[in-house]
């Protein structure tokens, strides 16, 4: 068995597959063209169906049917843990329900959604209970008033309000990283914490009390801990849309302990892909065997011509697509002759929209892992 | 009947001889065939080598609309190009049916990003029509002249009293009501059909659909059109900081304009490689049908006084009071309301004649000056905040979205679709803005997967993403 792997992709999937590389003691370098999806995921292992009331289905065990496409439930429920272990070791706590059941987690427009693991930072509850949300003019994506109808709507639960005047120095142009610059600083810390003491002047102390999902990208779980002991009451967050710097945050991390741990992190964009490993558009050779975690139309892995032919961008082969929209998240790339592995949205089946963000990555990477030791014990 | 160009045009011209007028439409301004075109201001330089009468009236008229409505007209000018296969003997007729017709014709510099075989370019007084604004404006001058305008009211019925109409039945949100009319003109475009059979008259109408495919960033300054025979796939016209390229011309069965069939897209398309080879690259935001009502030539034994012109019809019905005017074209509104507003004013007997050749039309709202706003943008693509929305705040998301443009950009209301919504619940409830902004996405969607190419696929499958698994909106 090779020593030398290239995981091309940096999204979920890449680094995620490079981690479990990095475990078993490959060496590893990962390319990468595109930014990867992390910016526009709230970090939530999402992995839901709906009965036929619509409703989310709310235990893992019955899924089994989209689950057998890849796993077994056991290698499931194991690969939850695995999951919640490698977030940790770049040093992001995750929450979950006691019972195996989904936590619900409000979106930004006041919805209460269904997710199995959630980042420490984000706000989930096992059931719904009232809550005290604090926001700024300025964050566009969050509309109090109109969230707390909503949530009034799908929990029948009361939401209390209170709209703040943006900090001094806000401007217009501001986005989310923006802002959670500026709670990283010393200035935007003290702002905050005297801010959010005469925003809680009145509301009810047993409420947690929520903000949108800016407070900082690095000392996160440092103010939220920091403002919870001030205000004696749980503060986290609710995510925004892209940029979602809850993905931003693990991305950073996730990046940060795979390079220490002496992943080669490269920028380039593969063009060809061979036993022997890739070829990038500048010229370089990358030497190993290669997965493509490319991520799909959305994610740059594959590219629609205007005539409705789809191309693998790494490999330049053509892929077939029925034309059908629905069936364009869910086209995969690779095969049983390939000189390549695949993981992630490209390895198809899964359409996150419908069965839930992020299960995908953590089906097929362990599948593609747990072949892979099968293939190692074989060959010894 | 009808809140497009026809019938805002008529209510106009009628409005200013002193008639008393209310205009009706079955949803937003420009619902129909007027809100679905290409924006093209017509020199006259493309129809002279088929129709000679037409191209005459599409440059008086071009004039006239700049004199005006300037402010809703821009002043691109046009290029003619030629494909190499156009034999000289073509060029140089059509040449002369321009100036047979006062068409200024010059000799063209090349064009960048065109088929370097088309080398033969020729300028025309080719214009563009800010359309939206336009209509926006005659509603405005017909209200402030004591006129009405009522948007998603729907016409269901008439009553008539000694073989004249005077009444009309509407139905809206708020009810049914009656209107005590002395005439109606159907100006219903694709529905007249449907206007007429409530007086018993049917209209004889053939549809045709044409599909338009539409880019993001001007492409082109000017309007781009092929030198040859009117055909499909031969008009790029640029507006503000988009282009729109067209478009088809075939048969449809419903009024309702449907979806652009993908085949269509993609020989418009392939049309579109011949006159600019790197098309297929273009950042391509959506595609979208417009459906032409035709007016089928009548069979003998008709009771109808019909008058026939080659490029619009009007009908008087045996229900005497009541008109019908179908086909046209939007760079002769003017005229084609001119010619009914004179039936309808002589049927009433006022003797005021037409003004709209020189009576200018109300003044363009000053648009909105977002700078040095300190408020974020809720639209970011076309720089759309809360203020601008509260100038507004009576509307649908639909009519919002046409008065201030949101969701029109790039990204097509994948970040400020929500936003837009949760401003708008505050007026009307959740569960209303909840409907709406479901409407406002699948009225997008449905643009977004008839051009499912290139980063536009990327886009909308980004928007599914974000609506989905971050917003948390109903997947069914």
């Amino acid at each position: 068995m090779r020593r030398e792997w290239v995981v091309v992709g940096k999204g979920p999937s890449g680094l995620l597959s490079a981690s479990l590389l990095l475990s078993a003691g490959y060496d590893v370098t990962i390319v990468a063209h595109g930014q990867g999806s992390f910016p526009l995921w709230s970090g939530t292992l999402d992995f839901y169906s709906v009965d036929q009331q619509l409703r989310p289905v709310a235990h893992p065990g019955d899924h089994r049917d989209l689950l057998s496409r890849y796993l077994s439930y056991d290698q499931w429920l194991s690969g939850w843990d695995t999951w919640r272990q490698i977030l940790a070791s770049i040093g992001v706590e995750t929450q979950v329900d006691a019972m195996g059941a989904n936590l619900l987690s409000p979106t930004v427009t006041g919805v209460l959604y269904p997710r199995y693991v959630v980042p420490g930072w984000q706000y989930a509850c096992p059931v719904p209970e009232p809550v005290t949300v604090v926001s700024w003019h300025g964050i566009v994506d969050l509309d109090l008033e109109s969230w707390a109808a909503r949530y009034q709507l799908s929990s029948g639960l009361e939401a209390e309000i209170r709209y703040r005047p943006a900090p001094p120095s806000w401007s217009p142009r501001w986005t989310a990283l923006h802002w959670a610059g500026f709670f990283d600083t010393e200035v935007g810390m003290a702002w905050l914490e005297h801010d959010l003491d005469e925003a809680a002047v009145g509301t009810n102390a047993q409420y947690p009390l929520l903000l949108p999902q800016v407070i900082g990208i690095r000392g996160t779980e440092k103010i939220l801990n920091r403002l919870s002991l001030a205000l004696g009451r749980t503060v986290k967050e609710i995510p925004l849309v892209a940029p979602a710097l809850g993905g931003i945050r693990i991305q950073e991390r996730w990046q940060r302990f795979l390079v220490r741990q002496g992943v080669r992190l490269l920028t380039g964009e593969v063009i060809l892909v061979n036993n022997d490993g890739v070829k990038l558009a500048d010229g370089r050779m990358l030497a190993g065997r290669t997965v493509l975690a490319t991520g799909g139309v959305l994610g740059g892995g594959l590219r629609v011509n205007w005539d409705h032919t789809v191309v693998n961008t790494a490999t330049g082969e053509a892929v077939l697509w029925s034309g059908n929209p629905e069936d364009l998240p869910v086209l995969s790339i690779g095969g049983d002759s390939s000189s390549y592995d695949v993981v992630g949205r490209s390895s198809g089946n899964w359409n996150g929209d419908v069965h839930g963000g992020a299960g995908q990555t953590l089906a097929s990477v362990l599948k593609w892992w747990y072949s892979l030791q099968q293939e190692v014990s074989l060959a010894k | 009947m009808g809140a497009g160009a026809t019938g805002l045009g008529v209510a106009w011209d009628l409005m200013l001889r002193g008639v008393a007028v209310i205009v009706v439409d079955q949803g937003d301004l420009a619902h129909g065939t007027s809100g679905r075109f290409h924006g093209l201001l017509h020199s006259g330089a493309r129809y002279v080598l088929t129709d000679a009468v037409a191209a005459g009236q599409c440059q008086a008229e071009n004039l006239c609309l700049r004199r005006i409505a300037g402010p809703y007209i821009e002043d691109t000018g046009g290029l003619f190009a030629a494909p190499p296969e156009v034999p000289d003997r073509l060029i140089d007729q059509w040449k002369q049916g321009c100036r047979a017709v006062n068409i200024p014709v010059a000799e063209s510099v090349v064009v960048k990003g065109l088929n370097s075989r088309w080398n033969r370019v020729f300028s025309v007084n080719d214009g563009v029509i800010n359309g939206y604004p336009l209509l926006q404006a005659l509603a405005r001058g017909i209200e402030e002249g004591g006129g009405r305008v009522l948007t998603h009211t729907r016409l269901v019925g008439a009553a008539e009293a000694n073989g004249k109409i005077r009444k009309v039945i509407l139905e809206s949100a708020e009810g049914t009501q009656e209107l005590a009319v002395d005439a109606v003109v159907n100006a219903a475009g694709p529905w007249a059909g449907e206007v007429a059979a409530l007086w018993g008259d049917p209209l004889p109408l053939t549809l045709s659909r044409g599909v338009m495919v539409l880019f993001s960033h001007r492409q082109q300054p000017q309007v781009i059109n092929r030198l040859d025979m009117p055909g499909d796939g031969d008009i790029l016209v640029p507006h503000d900081h988009i282009s729109i390229w067209g478009t088809t011309d075939r048969e449809t069965a419903l009024p309702e304009a449907p979806p652009p069939d993908y085949q269509e897209v993609i020989e418009l398309m392939e049309r579109g490689q011949e006159m600019f080879p790197d098309m297929g690259q273009w950042r391509v935001l959506r595609a979208f049908t417009g459906v032409r009502p035709l007016y089928r030539a009548p069979g003998s034994g008709s009771a109808s006084t019909r008058d026939i012109s080659r490029d619009f019809v009007v009908v008087e019905h045996p229900l005497s009071g009541a008109f019908s005017v179908i086909g046209g074209k939007w760079t002769t509104f003017r005229l084609m309301a001119q010619q009914v507003a004179d039936r309808v004013a002589g049927y009433l007997h006022y003797s005021t004649p037409c003004q709209t050749q020189s009576h200018p039309l109300p003044p363009r709202l000053e648009s909105f000056d977002s700078s040095g706003l300190a408020e974020p943008f809720l639209c970011e693509c076309e720089r759309v905040s809360t203020r601008q929305l509260q100038q507004y705040s009576g509307g649908s998301l639909s009519d919002l979205r046409t008065r201030t443009w949101f969701g029109m950009g790039p990204c097509q209301g994948t970040f400020c679709g929500h936003r837009v919504a949760a401003w708008q619940s505050l007026r009307v409830g959740v569960e209303q803005s909840d409907q709406e902004l479901l409407n406002f996405r699948s009225e997008r969607e449905r643009g977004m997967l008839s051009a499912l190419w290139g980063d536009n696929a990327v886009e909308w499958l980004l928007q599914r993403n974000i609506r989905f698994q971050g917003l948390g909106e109903p997947t069914k």
